[in-house]
């Protein structure tokens, strides 16, 4: 039983006795720690009206420029916080500070992923519940950061021009749970052969309710779509 | 590389039950491994051996289904299994679909004694 909330986590009923080797069916999720401390994070994040963003992509697509930009568009209207995901380093955080938010590194060393005991332990030390944004920048990896679910309400997706169009078809498992995908560097399009009409079938092939964002953190290019969307369901 | 998280994930959650039930020893594990998981099959089974050292699982033997993607059509209703990740009916090209197997990450059952 959760020593928290006195829920039952899985809580599966199977019998066995002690002289033979037993088969005994489990049909139990692998993730169910996992998902049961995300949820308790949704729940905190719920009860705190707080609207909490989950930024993936692949290494250096833009996440940490276009959050630098969103503070400095956003910070003086929201509560704006943001943690940030790397295996080491504080750079991330470096570039964010002051920018207009309250901000925090977290490293991870081996793990290829944030998971949702990460997010858990800055309840407190870090998440005050007075914030009405809290981004999460998740460690730069298209794959394994997307099996893991910290509790957010909303997983976005990056997807920078300097990649390719195929990439959502490389990995759609991430592609296929973001309720956004913000392309971002459009301000490159006119250096490279890469095809907007093209990556956006992709996307909507492995995920046809995606909203589609364009963006350039440079040009400042689709940035205030990109801030509305952080608000609307805030205000 | 995050099948040893998930190996780890499976590990704690058997050795919890064996903790419970009062098992000494884990003989065999089977999981179900939808290929829309996003963990792959073989780096699992790479990692396996070394995850489960000098733990209740230690030298169990691994067994994964993996499970295909089956979508099933709102609008047709009909079901369709794409080779290449699509979510998109084959009999009537809708991208309205619901996604009936593939997401799987399940730990279907252990031999313990
Ligand atoms: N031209 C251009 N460059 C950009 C844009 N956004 C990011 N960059 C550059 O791309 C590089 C990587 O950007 P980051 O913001 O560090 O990427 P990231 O996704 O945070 O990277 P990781 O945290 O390492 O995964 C940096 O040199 C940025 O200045 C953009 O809109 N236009
Ligand atoms: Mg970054
Ligand atoms: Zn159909």
């Amino acid at each position: 039983m959760c020593q928290d909330c006195g829920c039952h986590e899985g809580g599966k009923d199977y019998f066995h006795d002690h002289e033979h080797s037993q088969s005994i069916e489990l049909e139990k999720s692998i993730l169910e720690h996992n998902d049961h401390i995300a949820h308790h994070n949704w729940h905190y994040f719920d009860d705190h009206k707080m609207e909490v963003f989950n930024l993936m992509s692949s290494p250096g697509s833009g996440k940490t420029r276009l959050l630098e930009k969103t503070l400095q568009m956003l910070g003086d209207k929201k509560k704006i916080s943001v943690l940030v995901g790397d295996q080491q380093t504080d750079n991330d955080a470096q570039r964010l500070m002051g920018k207009g938010g309250r901000v925090k590194q977290i490293n991870t060393y081996s793990s290829c992923h944030l998971d949702a005991s990460m997010i858990e332990k800055e309840i407190g030390p870090f998440i005050t519940g007075e914030e009405e944004i809290l981004i999460i920048e998740n460690i730069g990896n298209l794959v394994c950061p997307a099996s893991f679910e910290l509790g957010e309400k909303h997983k976005v997706a990056l997807l920078s021009t300097t990649e390719g169009e195929d990439k959502p078809n490389k990995y759609p498992v991430l592609f296929h749970k973001a309720s956004v995908v913000v392309i971002t560097k459009s301000d490159l399009i006119p250096y490279l052969e890469w095809d907007l009409e093209k990556t956006k079938q992709n996307i909507r092939m492995i995920n046809p309710n995606a909203r589609i964002i364009l963006t350039s953190a440079k040009t400042g290019e689709g940035m205030s779509e990109w801030c509305d969307y952080l608000c609307q369901k805030n205000s | 590389m995050h099948e040893l998280s998930i190996a780890r994930s499976v590990i704690n959650s058997v050795e919890k039950i064996c903790h419970d039930d009062h098992f000494g020893k884990v003989s065999e594990i089977t999981l179900d491994i939808g290929t829309m998981s996003g963990v792959s099959k073989s780096a699992l089974l790479f990692c396996w051996p070394l995850a489960t050292k000098q733990t209740l699982l230690e030298e169990c033997h691994l067994v994964i289904n993996e499970i295909p993607l089956t979508l099933e059509c709102l609008a047709c209703n009909l079901k369709s299994s794409p080779e290449v990740f699509i979510m998109c009916c084959e009999h009537c090209g809708s991208g309205q679909v619901r996604i009936e197997t593939g997401n799987e990450l399940k730990i279907k059952n252990m031999e313990a004694y």
